[in-house]
């Protein structure tokens, strides 16, 4: 195996998958020397009936819910952060659970630096600061859409970036009874952005060890349960699978470079207020048509993980870069049904594209140029690249 | 002078890449369907502009277009829209002005002009009846919008110009005409982005002749009648302006107060259009032709100014907890010299206010405090510091420096100067105007408060209000005639006009589809059919003039879906869905879901807000 002159990988999250996940909480807790957590959950989440079965774990445990806090909704602002550290501070709790995923996962992290920092706001550390020490325990229970930033070292708070080690979560609970998604959409949603991030991280030049030994398992488990989950959003074994997916992805894309699809969703992700995910379903097959069309070089390990090693070995060497992308094609194209598959579908102005592919360009070091994002962006506009 | 009967329907349609220009004709189909205005001005673009073009870049355009009321003599029809795709909104956008550059434009021998491409230097268009002069605009690019139009009115009868915010492609820049203004959405910056630094029309060309003359005269008089009786467009608007509206929206909890955190305030009557009356000695300073006479201007800080109107007032007022007058009227003066929509620019402020003192962003700017606050609209005017990302409005200054939540706008279109949670459907009309943040689309706060006909806490029957007035509104816009004659043809005919206040009431908040249908706004097609004629179109009765404001509704909600728009964008400010405010005895949002889902289905669209084929069908869009 080729050996990288040098490397790193980050991420001190604890993973507790399966069955009974979220009984596990008051002894992590207890290992952190806390037990008066502040939940923030996400408003979807509650409205599922899913903050009842939450609470309705710790009946049997010594870990008292300081307080509740959800009102947290698809945006993540200063606001909301302010209030609910001003609730953590009133009713002394000493730790975190983030009920859900996506901006309830940011807004638990600003929380935590507000309230581990004794500060009023973060402008300190937009302007370079650095978070010092290690901030309060946080927790976090996987359910609702995801928006792969949950494992990262970062938060996104007002459209605004902070990084910094002491950001990544320290537990995720991934239970069964929390998973199931609320539609086929949202699930798809989750497993484009899982399958782009996975995608990115075993295409790039860059990669190493660690973060190829996390991807794999994230592209394996979207291979076989992505189509599955989106079709039964409510399968337990898929949902958990998928949420499994998204950590992973997550956890090894914060580690790596963003591919080119992911650089042009959140450039028009940011232009027209639609989700990355939905982009991302859309442009991966550009870019995968784009690099077959090229027979651009790419690792074995995209094969091995999407098709399993049966279908690796059963594949000559030579052919299995371009088996491999025909898989992820797949794997995206059974999204379809449930997400659009071009950008004229979604009714992006044309005028956005240009801008996007210039600052995706831009943004990628010189890996990609403006005319190649150009280009995967014409394709995805009318969906030539469109799967079968 | 030549005589014209009913209308000239000549469009001027120009190219400033070629410096070409070509003369069309309005067909008389699109006149029946589309009326003029608003409507004709949308239905031309939609039949020459691609979806999805920058709307600051060359394939962008511009329309102004008359309507067949506007040099008639018919009272208050001194207004002529624009038509174009926003780069505040990346969408449509329309803006009715009652600037002498209508009249100008429509004596000149045009009823509409397209401007397309980009000139290749600065340029001002001279227009005449036989067509257009491209003059370089040197001596008067740079120049603020007092200077360019008093340079540019020396060649003819009404001048529309930018200012040094248009030229800087502010995204809240707007076009003059006199002292009134092509406000919202940015239009300014759209000339600006073509190098147009101003249009001069030659004017007193021709003379337009009602084709029924006599039947016209006995309208206009009972046209007049109307206005003088209804108490508020004889009274309120007359005596004190649109201002008149402050205390009753501060008693029930409607005006903007701390970038929208307030419905109230104990100081607001500081800047009451009575205050401002008594204090600055107004008088009449109206668009021409008006009855109504909302316009005032005073002597303030020593010189003669025009009079804050309502939205200014309370969006650059109690929007930013300033009760000071003249500061109100100081900031209005900078933004008519630079060229800047007032909503717009007030919105800006309260978010960057708020943003300051969550620490996103540094400025001097403060809740109360005036300190800083000219500078600001300098800044932004001039697109200097922060000005330059404030400039872009606060839907894109919130995306770079965060604060989403707190910024008040519709689609991209800063919310003006009513507060919605006191007036729920208004937050309807707001989350539902194609343009965005808007109170004219439906204005059915007049219902809700200044009428007191309707509940405005309960979401029962706003839909249907606010789906009439959207379709009255928008008909009254494409004749094109003032806004506010709705509420003396609607309020002033003999069944309105003797039935008991509380059955109105009554009728209207329990069968509001019976109370609006039953009221009788046939003036306005029969006004219509007195300047044009029946040998020239078959007769618009009231419910075709209904449904033409319909057709145009619609239209320009289809032209908007087709730039990606959908339910996810008919959506109000967080701040209004979810928080409670002090001022309310018992906390109140806007139940816009519930409303939204009714109106959606009354209108003819789908789940996701888009027009279905059978309505375009039904009202004869031709789906491209």
């Amino acid at each position: 195996m080729h050996i990288p002159d040098h490397y790193e990988f980050l991420n001190h999250s604890k993973i507790i998958s399966g069955k009974c996940a979220l009984e596990t909480i008051p002894a992590e807790l207890g290992g952190y020397d806390a037990q008066k957590p502040l939940v923030i959950a996400l408003k979807s989440v509650v409205e599922r009936g899913l903050k009842k079965k939450f609470i309705k774990t710790f009946s049997n445990s010594m870990v008292v819910l300081g307080g509740i806090y959800d009102e947290v909704r698809e945006y993540a602002g200063i606001s909301l952060a302010q209030d609910a550290a001003i609730l953590f501070k009133a009713r002394g709790c000493d730790s975190i659970i983030a009920l859900g995923c996506g901006p309830a996962v940011d807004l638990a992290k600003a929380v935590n630096v507000l309230v581990s920092e004794k500060i009023d706001n973060l402008s300190a550390h937009y302007e370079g600061a650095a978070i010092k020490g290690p901030l309060k325990p946080l927790i976090v229970v996987t359910a609702g859409r995801s928006n792969g930033r949950e494992a990262a070292n970062a938060l996104v708070v007002d459209n605004r970036e902070l990084v910094s080690d002491f950001l990544c979560p320290d537990v995720f609970i991934i239970d069964p009874r929390m998973t199931p998604g609320s539609c086929g959409e949202s699930v798809a949603e989750s497993g484009a952005t899982a399958m782009a991030q996975a995608f990115a991280v075993l295409t790039d030049r860059g990669i190493n060890p660690m973060t190829a030994a996390v991807a794999h398992p994230a592209m394996s488990y979207l291979a076989e349960y992505l189509a599955k989950g989106v079709k039964r959003p409510k399968n337990r074994q898929a949902s958990v699978a998928l949420a499994n997916a998204s950590v992973m992805a997550s956890a090894a894309y914060s580690n790596s470079r963003p591919g080119m699809a992911n650089l042009l969703a959140g450039e028009l992700a940011e232009a027209t207020g639609i989700s990355a995910g939905r982009f991302e379903r859309i442009i991966l097959p550009s870019v995968i048509a784009a690099m077959l069309k090229k027979k651009a070089w790419i690792e074995d390990d995209l094969y091995l993980a999407a098709a399993g090693i049966d279908g690796y070995a059963a594949t000559p060497a030579g052919e299995r870069t371009q088996r491999g992308l025909e898989v992820s094609l797949n794997i995206v194209g059974g999204l379809k049904k449930v997400l659009p598959v071009s950008l004229s579908e979604m009714k992006v102005q044309k005028h956005f594209l240009e801008k996007a592919a210039k600052a995706a360009a831009a943004k990628s070091g010189k890996r990609f140029t403006e005319a190649e994002c150009a280009s995967v962006l014409a394709q995805a506009w009318d969906a030539a690249g469109k799967v079968k | 002078m030549r005589e014209v009967i009913g209308s000239n329907n000549r469009i001027l349609e120009i190219d400033l890449s070629t410096k070409k220009f070509t003369v069309s004709e309005i067909n008389k189909k699109d006149r029946n369907m589309y009326l003029g205005g608003k409507g004709m001005g949308l239905k031309l673009l939609y039949d020459r502009m691609e979806p999805g073009v920058d709307p600051l870049g060359e394939d962008n355009m511009i329309a102004f277009t008359m309507g067949v009321f506007m040099g008639s003599g018919a009272p208050c029809s001194g207004r002529f829209e624009a038509v174009t795709k926003s780069p505040l909104t990346g969408i449509m956008t329309c803006s009715s002005c009652g600037g002498p550059f209508g009249m100008a434009l429509k004596t000149t021998g045009w009823d509409a002009m397209i401007i397309r491409g980009k000139a290749s230097a600065p340029v001002y268009l001279a227009i005449d009846s036989k067509g257009v002069q491209f003059k370089p605009a040197k001596g008067i690019w740079g120049k603020d919008m007092n200077q360019a139009e008093a340079a540019l009115l020396k060649e003819g009868a009404g001048a529309l110009v930018i200012g040094q915010a248009g030229e800087n492609l502010v995204r809240i820049a707007n076009i003059r005409s006199g002292h009134r203004f092509v406000g919202r959405g940015g239009m300014g910056a759209v000339l600006g982005s073509k190098n147009v630094k101003g249009i001069v029309a030659k004017g007193g060309e021709i003379k337009i002749v009602p084709a029924k003359k006599e039947k016209f005269k006995k309208i206009v008089r009972r046209f007049n009648k109307y206005i003088n009786n209804n108490p508020v467009t004889s009274g309120t608007y007359r005596s004190f302006g649109t201002n008149s509206a402050t205390i009753a929206c501060n008693t029930t909890g409607t005006i903007p107060v701390r970038n929208f955190t307030g419905g109230s305030h104990g100081e607001v009557h500081k800047i009451s259009g009575e205050t401002m009356a008594e204090r600055f000695k107004t008088k009449w300073d109206t668009c021409k032709p008006c009855t109504i006479m909302c316009g005032h201007k005073g002597t303030i800080a020593g010189e003669e100014r025009h009079i804050p109107e309502y939205e200014t007032v309370h969006l650059l007022g109690s929007n930013l907890e300033i009760f000071d007058p003249v500061a109100v009227s100081d900031f209005n003066e900078l933004c008519s010299k630079y060229g800047m929509d007032t909503i717009s620019l007030g919105g800006i402020l309260g978010w960057a206010m708020e943003a300051t003192e969550k620490g996103l962003i540094k400025t001097s700017l403060k809740f109360g405090s005036t300190e800083g606050v000219a500078d600001m609209i300098r800044d932004i005017a001039l697109c200097r510091g922060i000005g330059k990302d404030l400039a872009q409005g606060s839907r894109l200054a919130a995306k770079k420096y965060g604060g989403e939540d707190f910024a008040m706008h519709v689609k991209g279109l800063e919310l003006p100067g009513y507060e919605p949670r006191g007036a729920v459907g208004h937050g309807l009309g707001y989350a539902t105007a194609n343009r965005g943040g808007c109170h004219l689309s439906s204005y059915v706060i007049s219902i809700e408060i200044l009428f007191n006909m309707a509940n405005p806490f309960t979401p029962k029957w706003k839909h249907y209000m606010v789906k009439f007035m959207e379709n009255l509104f928008a008909a009254i816009n494409s004749l094109h005639i003032c806004q506010f004659t709705a509420y003396a043809v609607m309020f002033e005919p003999f069944l309105v006009k003797v039935s008991p206040f509380p059955l109105l009431k009554v009728l209207m908040g329990n069968m509001a589809p019976l109370a609006m249908n039953l009221m009788d706004v046939s003036l306005f097609p029969e006004t219509w059919h007195a300047i044009l004629g029946k040998h020239y179109i078959p007769y618009l009765g009231m419910l075709k003039f209904i449904k033409a404001g319909e057709r145009v509704h619609v239209l320009e909600r289809y032209m908007n879906t087709r730039e990606g728009i959908s339910k996810k964008d008919d959506t109000l400010p967080l701040r209004l869905l979810t928080e409670g405010r002090k001022c309310d005895a018992k906390e109140h949002t806007v139940p816009l879901e519930k409303m939204l889902k009714k109106y959606y289905k009354s209108r003819g669209y789908d789940e996701n807000g888009i027009p279905k084929k059978r309505l375009l069908r039904r009202l004869g869009i031709k789906i491209q």
